[in-house]
């Protein structure tokens, strides 16, 4: 039997505790537009919505992740850790939609490495005092990522759309396929000035000439995309209409997403793989390095693997991922990840670090346990 | 006798008049008792037949809860306004009116931006460059929604809009729109352009057929007579096709 709910919090009151976290009783509505301008609009067709008595939108929280970041901001305090336990509420066309969940989030931490490893060695600790076993935790690393994209000197706008595949198969392989192809002609029909200004290479022309458009046709300066933008982007796509790919680089690319070691060996071959092409990854991979290093002192490591295309889409997770799954089900029972990037869109004057789990404790209850359904 | 059947047919506007003129043409008589305000009517000759006078939006909602039985709407409403719409309306025939295309529009003077994948990746960069979210203003949210996802975009805010959609990005109130246009007149007098492939629906009236309304057997005898009498190619056989789709889908 897994542990009843402790008084001072949920079943793992104690174990978060003991690892420096504040407890957090949070409210179930939030203000929706934090979590749809960080996940992006479409996260709305999973989450309730609903309204306020002047119209105000709320959502019933679809995970602790945003709402314990938005108490960290409003408390204003410097790096803290807190934990959770409570309902999460998803729309999905199969099964209930709230389920119990528990987690912790170390915001503000300075130490990348040793935060990520400790954090990791908390999900795995905390999924064991629920009664799981046979754990095998999965990690990836999406800064790995990211500097393999840097070092390899892809265009800006096939990074991005590299980078928001990253962790969907389907989408990455489509992307990569569509990239790869030779891609005939110009991408867009404009007028012939435009076009003039564009084949002699003129930035600066063509800028004008769209500045002119978007004043000429009434739009507001200073509330959209800019000339600037507009002209550089068109320069740029016009390059690549006319380049696609090179098979070397898609080799490079689809071999890294194919990798998978126990992470006992994974820091040694990656820079053996970084070697073999020619890459310079010596920073990611001394963290790399060093965060391997960290999780051995606390996890026996024959049960981490590290897989290369393993990430999420999501352009505010910047660094380690991982899921833990437990005997008898592939559907993993705890998650988490490093979100450098959230505190900033969520209003953050500065860059803050952070990383933190949850646990699926509707997996964990084996169906007995009060909130499990 | 039993429960009538029930045709909600649209209460006003061009989609009013040309209904109107169908059901004329088929030598079906609508009758307004009490005048042009009462929301009920009744067809000429049929007995068991309720009209109801609704919007064409509400007419969608109504046929998606089951409410009403048959009814003239848009296509566009029917996929915006009705969850799981498929399983709950049949579109039995197109009835050559009120056609209207949703699209995705986007101010002409970006030149770069062409398709969909070009919209992708603006909206992929735009909070690095805006420090916000690429915003869309619509009246259509679930039909941006799932045509944006069906395109693997997700990294944009919906603008709620209200009143002159195809004027927000001038305004500064959205980048880029999805509206209904039919000949584009306006979306051109507004400077903004349509993406090569962002035509979401080709929308036009249709005759409904609520799969979620009882259907005892004189409504369906009720239903079958009056859509014979419509002069609308192919509209007899999409009833047929709909009818035994009823007891599935609940």
């Amino acid at each position: 039997m897994p542990p009843a709910p402790d008084k001072a919090g949920g079943r793992l009151a104690r174990l978060f505790g003991e690892a420096g976290a504040t407890w957090l009783d949070l409210p179930v509505l939030h203000p929706v537009d934090p979590f749809l301008e960080a996940a992006g609009e479409d996260i709305r067709r999973r989450i309730f919505v609903t309204e306020g008595a002047s119209g105000e939108r709320f959502c019933l929280r679809p995970d602790f992740t945003i709402p314990v970041c938005r108490h960290h901001l409003a408390a204003g305090s410097g790096p803290a850790r807190y934990a959770y336990e409570g309902l999460v509420f998803r729309r999905q066309a199969a099964g209930a939609p709230e389920r119990l969940e528990t987690g912790f989030e170390a915001i503000g931490g300075a130490d990348e490495a040793e935060d990520d490893a400790s954090t990791l060695a908390l999900a795995a600790d905390g999924v064991a005092a629920l009664g799981a076993t046979g754990l095998a935790v999965s990690i990836g690393d999406i800064g790995l990522f990211t500097a393999l994209l840097s070092a390899l000197n892809l265009p800006d706008a096939w990074r991005r759309r590299l980078r928001r595949s990253f962790g969907v198969p389907a989408l990455m392989a489509a992307n990569l396929a569509r990239l790869a192809e030779p891609n005939g002609g110009e991408n867009t029909a404009v007028d012939e000035e435009f076009a003039d200004a564009a084949r002699a290479g003129d930035a600066k022309a063509l800028e004008t000439l769209v500045a002119e458009t978007l004043a000429g046709q009434g739009y507001m300066p200073g509330t959209g995309r800019t000339a600037a933008e507009i002209a550089g982007r068109y320069l740029d796509q016009r390059a690549l209409s006319e380049t696609h790919l090179d098979p070397a680089i898609l080799r490079v690319l689809e071999a890294y997403l194919a990798l998978e070691y126990p992470l006992a060996e994974a820091g040694d071959r990656l820079a053996a793989f970084a070697a073999e092409a020619g890459l310079d990854l010596a920073g990611p991979l001394a963290l790399f390095a060093a965060r391997a290093a960290a999780i051995a002192e606390r996890v026996p490591t024959d049960t981490i693997r590290f897989a290369g295309g393993f990430g999420r889409p999501l352009d505010y997770y910047t660094g380690l991922v991982f899921q833990i799954t437990a005997a008898g089900s592939d559907d993993p029972v705890a998650g988490g990840g490093r979100y450098d990037r959230l505190m900033d869109m969520l209003g953050a004057p500065s860059p803050v670090p952070a990383i933190g789990f949850a646990i699926r404790l509707d997996r964990l209850d084996g169906g007995g346990g009060e909130g499990a359904r | 006798m039993s429960d009538p059947l029930v045709i909600a047919i649209p209460s006003k506007g061009r989609l009013q008049e040309k209904t109107e003129a169908l059901f004329q043409a088929g030598g079906l008589v609508v009758e307004k008792p009490g005048g042009s305000r009462n929301y009920r009517g009744r067809l000429s000759g049929f007995d068991d037949v309720e009209i109801a006078f609704l919007s064409a939006s509400e007419i969608a909602r109504e046929l998606g809860a089951g409410r009403v039985h048959l009814g003239v709407t848009g296509e566009d409403l029917v996929r915006e306004t009705v969850p799981d719409a498929d399983r709950r309306i049949a579109l039995a025939a197109p009835l050559g009116f009120g056609r209207a295309d949703v699209v995705v529009a986007v101010p002409v003077a970006w030149i770069d931006v062409s398709s969909m994948e070009d919209l992708d990746d603006v909206a992929a960069g735009y909070r690095a460059a805006h420090g916000r979210r690429l915003r869309i203003a619509t009246k259509y949210w679930n039909l941006t929604e799932r045509f944006f996802a069906s395109h693997g975009i997700a990294l944009y805010r919906i603008v709620e809009s209200l009143g002159a959609t195809e004027g927000a990005p001038a305004a500064g109130l959205a980048d880029a729109i999805v509206d209904i246009t039919t000949t584009g007149s306006t979306l051109r007098a507004n400077h903004l352009k349509i993406l090569e492939d962002g035509v979401i629906l080709r929308s036009e009236a249709n005759l409904a057929v609520s799969l979620r309304a009882a259907w005892p057997q004189p409504a369906r005898t009720a239903a079958g007579r009056i859509v014979t009498a419509l002069p609308v190619a192919g509209i007899a056989g999409g009833l047929e096709r709909a009818l035994p789709r009823i007891e599935t889908a609940s």
